[in-house]
């Protein structure tokens, strides 16, 4: 989508908007879920500790 | 009173022995304000309408140096707890060093100012607002700073982080500071001024030993 | 601490919203968004670099918000002592501090082809860069500090005073530039451009605002879940070590 003399700075802004939240957004859902694995390889299915 | 006074005097004798006391402070000084007119091209003009904001940064740079060494050392040896069960409130006991600190960067500083505003040019109509604006204003770095250096005592290099921390708090000195001179330079009323740098002198006066104080707690519990 | 090592209630409420938070957060951000591209006008004065106030505007308001989120945890923290309140404004801080790199940036962007510069050191622009610094700084206190117990704390009085702070700054500044250029000073205002923005205009900005909202709240529960089971994991691995 073209947006004349402005264009760059428009998709400049939104690509940083990407970048950065999508970035938050993506290291929090990486992280929990790398929490969650080694949770579960700690307990059984109750939550109680694996010997 | 005079456990107040000794505090003083005690960390005033640690500094001679470690870093050369005020001198230190005063080299530091020397040093950049015969760098700046090299950094930036002799030109007489330009080094006086930056001289004035330019001394300011180096206060706070020259508090700053010495500021995570604050707390550091009685972490270390155990003064620290000595310091909380002794009979001055922590809080008095954070003032006392502030002020210390204070006598070894920012009085220096104030005394010199007039001498580092010659070799860098600054007009004649700002010498006084600029001794009088670092004589209110310095203590903020010693007040504030030792927040940060609270804050950060025990780290290893906390220094970095205290720069950080302390950063926002040296804004307003620093711009009210500068600004009086600016103001008396170009003419106008400084008394707005020095009216603001005096109360966030005020204000910093309360908080740091309150919120020093506070985060002393938590290296000692 | 025992109490602390199962927060069920949060938990449960949190696992429970999550999924309504995510839909929500996203549908509404999307279509916020793609107004701003395709269907809002271009301004009569800014043309289409208006579209970039439905980036940066949101983030500004996000900036502030979670900063203040942050403050009214810490105190809670701090007074209270509640644990959550400590673990909520851990975990708020690196979403704030991403949405006000955000408004920065775009600002800058905004800036450069509207009035001609990049950047510039007025109230506004130097608060906000202040309120970045002050982010950082916190999550510095985080990580330099092992003890959790100590670094929360720490934190806390930081985030307080930092608070504290911001309004002085803001203050400062402006009190500079009226000194120096006199009050019919060019504002680098943005984002409140209200005589030129229309009802039209504004929807998509509320609905925007409405969704990062929503997207912080998401997150920042992700984020504490993550931190109670991580807290938990080491309690196991403690377990195990010891016997």
């Amino acid at each position: 989508m073209e947006f004349g003399k402005y264009t760059t700075f428009i998709w400049s802004s939104y690509g940083v908007f990407a970048v950065l939240i999508g970035g938050v957004i993506v290291a929090t859902l990486v992280s929990a879920r790398r929490t969650r694995r080694r949770l579960e390889a700690l307990t059984d299915e109750q939550g109680r500790p694996k010997p | 009173m005079s456990a107040f006074l000794a505090l003083i005097g005690r960390d005033l004798r640690l500094s001679f022995r470690i870093g050369g006391g005020p001198f230190l402070g005063l080299g530091f000084f020397l040093t950049v304000a015969g760098l700046l007119p090299l950094g930036i091209g002799a030109k007489l003009d330009l080094l006086g309408e930056v001289a004035a904001g330019f001394l300011w940064v180096a206060a706070a740079l020259a508090a700053l140096l010495s500021l995570d060494r604050l707390f550091q050392a009685d972490a270390e040896d155990g003064t620290l707890d000595q310091l909380a069960l002794g009979p001055l409130p922590l809080e008095a006991a954070v003032l006392a060093k502030s002020i210390a600190h204070w006598l070894t960067t920012g009085l220096p500083l104030t005394l010199a100012a007039p001498v580092l505003a010659l070799m860098l040019n600054m007009p004649e109509q700002g010498y006084g607002a600029l001794a009088l604006s670092l004589l209110i204003g310095s203590p903020v770095f010693s007040l504030t700073g030792a927040i940060g250096a609270a804050l950060t005592a025990g780290l290893r290099r906390g220094g970095l982080l205290l720069s950080l921390l302390v950063l926002p708090l040296f804004v307003p000195a620093v711009v009210f500071g500068a600004g009086a001179v600016s103001a008396a330079i170009g003419g106008f009323d400084t008394s707005a001024a020095f009216l603001f740098l005096g109360a966030f002198s005020m204000f910093a006066l309360v908080l740091g030993p309150v919120a020093g104080a506070a985060a002393l707690r938590i290296h000692l519990s | 601490m025992l109490r602390y090592a199962n927060p069920k209630k949060f938990l449960d409420l949190s696992g429970a919203l999550l999924p309504w938070l995510w839909i929500a957060a996203i549908g509404l951000m999307g279509w916020g968004l793609y107004q701003a591209l395709f269907t809002v006008p271009p301004d009569y004065q800014q043309g289409d670099s208006v579209r970039i106030m439905y980036v940066h505007v949101p983030s500004a308001w996000m900036a502030s918000f979670i900063y203040g989120f942050m403050f009214i945890a810490s105190v809670v923290g701090l007074v209270w002592k509640h644990p959550l309140a400590d673990t909520a404004a851990k975990e708020a801080a690196p979403i704030g501090a991403a949405f006000t790199a955000v408004c920065l940036i775009t600002g800058a962007l905004w800036g450069k082809p509207t009035w001609g510069t990049y950047w510039i050191w007025d109230a506004r622009l130097t608060s906000v860069l202040v309120l970045f610094f002050l982010y950082l700084g916190y999550m510095g206190v985080w990580a330099a500090i092992e003890e959790r117990a100590k670094a929360a704390k720490a934190a806390a009085i930081l985030c307080v005073v930092g608070v504290i702070n911001i309004p002085i700054i803001r203050f400062s500044v402006e009190w500079w530039d009226t000194l120096h250029q006199g009050p019919s000073v060019v504002r680098f205002e943005d984002g409140k451009f209200a005589p030129s923005i229309d009802g039209s205009m504004l929807w998509p900005l509320l609905i925007v605002a409405v969704g990062c909202t929503l997207l912080f709240f998401a997150l920042l529960f992700v984020r504490m879940r993550t931190d109670i089971a991580q807290r938990r994991i080491r309690t196991l691995m403690a377990q195990k070590a010891a016997s």
